[in-house]
C-alpha cells in the first residue's frame, strides 16, 4: 500500500479510495435532503403564524378530568376486548393458512404462492385504510372494527406462522407420513408440539401491536377509547384529552413492561 | 430433533389409546390448563362485552368482497395525473422525517444508554420521554398535533418525527451501549475527553447499526404518512379520505392501490439495502 | 537503573465492590524503566488494580502518586491529563474497527489535542510521521490504510502498541496483551512491548498468565493472590515452590490461556 501524500506534502490520514469514498457518502447524504426539502412544499409562514397560541393551548392540556375516568376505562376494555376478540379470530384463521403457505407443508406450490401472495398485500395496506374500506361496506361498528383488526392479525401472522413452520426438519413430516399419518395428523401430533413456543411468542408481540391498532381505529370512528379521545378533542376538552392519553400512556406502557417481562422469561 | 409429546413408532390408529405421556396432575400442567382457560374466558367475555357474534366477522368477507367488487372496481386511473403531486411529496415528507428523528434520536440514543450517559436522573427522564412518543399511536400524535398546530403539512411532519422517534431512541441506544463497553475503552484510557470519544469512537462503530435501525424507520415512516392524513396532517392519506368520505371508492382505491404498491417497493429496496449491509 | 527515581507510588490501594474486596491493600514503588510483570491467579485482583492505575477503575481507598500528583483524587480534566501520560495496551485490543489503522494510532494523541483540531483530523505533521514510523517498526508500514477489523489479532494487537506509543507514555500498563493470540504472535509482541519500551526508557507494568514469559522479560515480578501482595521481587528468586503457592488451589491457570476476568463497571471519568 502507498502512503498518500497530500497536496501539501503532508501524510493523508486515508487513502485515496477512502476519501473517495466519504466525500461521495457525504454528498449523497446532503444532496437527497437538500432535494428532499426543495420538492416539498412547506407551509412554514402560516406555521410559525400559528406558534404564538402553542403556550396558551398547552396550558389548557395542563389538566385532568378525573370525571371520565369510569367511562374512559369502559372504553378502554372494549378497545382491548376489540383486539382479544381479533387477536383469536386472526390466529386461529392463521393456523390454519401458514401450514397451506409454508413451502415445507403445503398441498400444493400454488396454494402456498396464492396465500403468501395474499397476506403480504394485506401486510402492505395500512390498518386505517383496511378500516375505511371496510366500514364503507359493514357501516360503523365493532364488527367493522373487529374484521378490519382480524385481517391485519392474519397478515402479520400468517407470515410468522410460517416462517416457523418452514425451521423445522422436514424429515419429521417424510417419518410421519411413512407410517401413514394424514396431512391432519402430522399437522396435530407432528408440529404443533414443536412450533407452539414461537406461536405464543408471535402472539404476545401481536397483542400489543394489535391494541394499539384498536385504539388507532377508534380516532376514525371504530369505537373504544379512541373514539372518546377524538370526540374530546373536537369539542376542545383539553382536561379530557389529557386524562385520555395519560390512560392510553399507562395502558401501553404497563403492556411493553409485561411483554419485556414475559419475553425474559422465555429466554431463560 | 426432539418429539415433544408422542413417539414416531406410534401409528395413528394407536392414538386413541391413551397412553399417559405426561403425569395428568403435575403442577405445571395445571398451570398450563388454568392459563388456557383463563385467556379463553378472556376472549370469549371480549365477545359478548361487544355484543359480536364471531360468525358475522366470519360471514363479513363475502359481503365485503362483493361490495368492494361493484364499487372499488375498475379503478379510476384519472386521479393519478392529479395527485402525482401529493404522491411524490408522501414519499419525500418521509425521507426528511426520516432525517431529522435519525439526527434527534442519535442525542437521545446516547442520553438513554447507561454506558454513555451516567446520570441516571437525566436517562431516566428521557427513557419516560421516550416511551411516552412511543407508546402513544401515530394517529393520536397526528390528531393531537392537528389539534394544537392547525391542518397543514408541517405538523405532519412533526407527527411522523415522532412517531418515528420513539421507536429509534430505543433501538439506537441498545446499540450504542453494546459498542460503549469494551471498544471504547482504549480512548478513555489515553486521556481522550467525551467529545473526541463520541466523534472518533463511537459514530464510527456505530455507523452500520444507525443506517440499519434508519432504513427501517423509513419503511414505518412511508406506512405512517398514510395514516397521518386520516387526520389532517396531509399526504397520500388525507387523499384516500377526502375520496372515501365523498364516496368515490373508485378514486379512493387507484389511490390504496398506489399506496400498496409505494409500501411494498418500500419494503423490498429496505430489505435489499439491510440484507446487503451485513 | 541503579539511581532510577520513583515514578509511581501506590498505598494502601483497596477497591471493594458491592460485596468483594477485590484488593485488600496494595504498596507498590515503581522505578523509572522497570519491566513489571504481575502474575497470580484469574480473579486475584490483577486486572482490578492495573485499572485503578489509571482509574479506568476507581479505587475505594488509597493514594496513587504520579507525576507529582495523587491520580486517586484527580477529576474530569486533570484526570484525562493524567492519564494521556499512561499507555495501555488491551487484551482485546480495543481498536475502533471500522476505523483504518493509522487513524487507530493517532487515537492515542486525543487527550493531547482540542476537540476541533481532530474532529478534522488535522494532527501535525511531526504526529502522522511518528505514527507512520512506528507502524513501519512493527511491521505494519503497508497496512495504514485498511480497517483495523480486517487485520489479524497479532496485528491489531501491536496497532495497539502503536497507539499506546504515540501517547508518548511515562507508563505503560498492559493487560493481558498476549492471552488471545497464539504463541508465535505472542513472542512478536512481547518483543516488541519489550524493545520499545527498553528504548524509551518507559515503565511497564504488564499482567501475564504466563509466568515462563514473565521470567523471560520483566526486570521484576509482582505476584498477587487474593487480592494482597504475596510476592515482589527478581524474577530469578521466583522459586517453583513461590509459584505453587501463588497458583494454590489453581494450577491448571498458570500456563492455560484463561478469558480475562470481568472487571465489574468500568469507570470512565469524564
Amino acid at each position: 500500500m502507498n502512503i498518500n501524500v497530500n497536496g501539501n506534502g503532508k501524510i493523508a490520514l486515508s487513502s485515496r479510495s477512502q476519501q473517495m469514498t466519504s466525500f461521495l457518502i457525504a454528498v449523497g447524504a446532503i444532496g437527497l435532503f437538500v432535494i428532499s426539502l426543495t420538492m416539498i412544499n412547506l407551509d412554514l409562514v402560516a406555521f410559525v403564524g400559528r406558534l404564538y397560541r402553542i403556550p396558551h393551548i398547552l396550558s389548557l392540556f395542563m389538566a385532568l378530568e378525573f370525571s371520565i375516568f369510569g367511562e374512559a376505562i369502559g372504553e378502554l376494555v372494549v378497545s382491548i376486548a376489540m383486539a382479544l376478540a381479533a387477536l383469536l379470530l386472526g390466529g386461529v384463521i392463521s393456523l390454519f393458512l401458514s401450514f397451506l403457505a409454508a413451502d415445507n407443508t403445503a398441498p400444493s406450490k400454488t396454494v402456498a404462492a396464492a396465500i403468501k401472495g395474499l397476506v403480504s398485500t394485506i401486510r402492505a395496506i395500512p390498518n386505517i385504510v383496511l378500516i375505511l374500506m371496510i366500514m364503507a361496506a359493514l357501516g360503523l361498528g365493532p364488527v367493522a372494527a373487529v374484521t378490519s383488526l382480524t385481517l391485519s392479525s392474519i397478515g402479520y401472522f400468517t407470515k410468522a406462522f410460517a416462517s416457523t413452520i418452514e425451521e423445522q426438519d422436514t424429515a419429521l413430516i417424510e417419518s410421519m407420513r411413512a407410517t401413514g399419518a394424514s396431512w391432519f395428523q402430522i399437522l396435530v401430533h407432528g408440529f404443533f408440539p414443536n412450533v407452539m413456543p414461537s406461536f405464543l411468542a408471535w402472539i404476545s408481540i401481536r397483542l400489543e401491536m394489535s391494541i394499539s391498532e384498536s385504539i388507532s381505529l377508534g380516532v376514525i370512528g371504530a369505537g373504544g377509547i379512541g373514539t372518546m379521545l377524538s370526540r374530546a378533542i373536537r369539542t376542545h376538552r383539553h382536561a379530557e384529552v389529557s386524562m385520555l392519553i395519560l390512560i392510553i400512556f399507562v395502558t401501553m406502557l404497563t403492556i411493553e413492561i409485561l411483554l419485556n417481562i414475559v419475553k425474559k422469561k422465555a429466554n431463560t | 430433533m426432539a418429539f415433544s409429546g408422542f413417539d414416531q413408532n406410534v401409528v395413528p390408529s394407536e392414538m386413541n389409546q391413551v397412553i399417559p405421556l405426561a403425569k395428568k396432575d403435575s403442577p405445571a400442567r395445571i398451570k398450563m390448563w388454568l392459563t388456557i382457560g383463563f385467556i379463553a374466558a378472556l376472549i370469549v367475555a371480549s365477545f359478548i362485552h361487544l355484543s359480536v357474534n364471531p360468525l358475522d366477522i366470519l360471514t363479513a368477507p363475502p359481503t365485503m368482497l362483493t361490495f368492494m367488487a361493484d364499487n372499488f372496481f375498475p379503478p379510476n386511473t384519472e386521479i393519478v395525473a392529479n395527485s402525482l403531486p401529493v404522491i411524490i411529496e408522501t414519499f419525500f415528507f418521509a425521507v426528511i422525517a426520516t432525517y431529522v428523528s435519525a439526527v434527534i434520536s442519535f442525542t437521545l440514543g446516547i442520553l438513554m444508554s447507561e454506558r454513555l450517559n451516567r446520570h441516571a436522573v437525566v436517562r431516566r427522564g428521557v427513557r419516560y420521554f421516550v416511551a411516552f412518543l412511543r407508546n402513544i399511536p401515530v394517529i393520536i400524535w397526528g390528531s393531537l398535533l392537528v389539534f394544537i398546530f392547525g391542518i397543514g403539512n408541517i405538523v405532519g411532519l412533526i407527527a411522523l418525527t415522532i412517531a418515528t422517534m420513539g421507536f429509534l431512541s430505543r433501538s439506537y441506544a441498545e446499540s450504542m451501549n453494546d459498542i460503549a463497553g469494551e471498544r471504547l475503552e482504549a480512548m478513555y484510557a489515553s486521556g481522550a475527553s467525551y467529545m473526541q470519544i463520541l466523534v472518533h469512537g463511537l459514530i464510527p462503530e456505530f455507523m452500520p447499526a444507525w443506517l440499519n435501525w434508519t432504513l427501517f424507520s423509513f419503511e414505518i415512516n412511508i406506512r405512517a404518512s398514510a395514516i397521518l392524513g386520516m387526520v389532517g396532517a396531509g399526504g397520500m392519506g388525507m387523499l384516500i379520505n377526502s375520496q372515501m368520505n365523498l364516496r368515490n371508492f373508485r378514486s379512493a382505491s387507484m389511490l390504496i392501490m398506489i399506496l400498496v404498491g409505494m409500501i411494498l417497493i418500500t419494503e423490498f429496496t429496505v430489505g435489499f439495502l439491510r440484507r446487503k449491509m451485513t | 537503573m541503579a539511581e532510577a527515581n520513583t515514578l509511581l507510588k501506590i498505598s494502601n490501594l483497596k477497591k471493594q465492590y458491592s460485596k468483594k474486596e477485590v484488593l485488600k491493600g496494595i504498596d507498590i514503588e515503581i522505578k523509572e524503566g522497570e519491566f513489571v510483570v504481575v502474575i497470580g491467579p484469574s480473579g486475584a485482583g490483577k486486572s482490578t488494580f492495573i485499572r485503578c492505575i489509571n482509574r479506568m477503575v476507581d479505587p475505594t481507598h488509597g493514594a496513587i502518586e504520579f507525576g507529582g500528583t495523587d491520580v486517586a483524587k484527580l477529576k474530569g480534566k486533570a484526570l484525562r491529563e493524567a492519564r494521556s501520560n499512561i499507555g495501555m495496551i488491551f487484551q482485546h485490543y480495543n481498536l475502533i474497527g471500522r476505523t483504518n489503522v493509522i487513524k487507530n494510532v493517532l487515537h492515542g494523541r486525543l487527550g493531547h489535542n482540542s476537540f476541533f483540531k481532530t474532529l478534522t483530523g488535522s494532527y501535525s505533521d511531526a504526529e502522522k510521521r511518528e505514527a507512520l514510523t512506528l507502524l513501519q517498526k512493527v511491521g505494519l508500514g503497508d497496512h495504514i490504510y485498511k480497517k483495523a477489523n480486517a487485520l489479524s489479532g497479532g496485528q491489531m494487537q501491536r496497532v495497539g502498541i502503536c497507539r499506546a506509543m504515540m501517547q508518548d507514555p511515562k507508563l505503560l500498563l498492559a493487560d493481558e496483551p498476549i492471552a488471545s493470540l497464539d504463541p508465535k504472535s505472542a513472542k512478536v509482541i512481547m518483543d516488541q512491548i519489550h524493545g520499545l519500551v527498553t528504548e524509551r526508557n518507559i515503565a511497564c507494568i504488564m499482567n501475564l498468565h504466563q509466568v515462563q514469559v514473565a521470567k523471560d522479560y520483566a526486570t521484576r515480578i509482582i505476584g498477587i493472590k487474593d487480592g494482597r501482595v504475596v510476592y515482589d521481587g527478581a524474577p530469578a528468586d521466583l522459586t517453583e515452590a513461590m509459584i505453587a503457592d501463588i497458583y494454590e488451589g489453581k494450577a491448571e491457570e498458570m500456563e492455560l490461556k484463561t478469558d480475562n476476568v470481568a472487571v465489574g463497571e468500568l469507570a470512565y471519568g469524564v
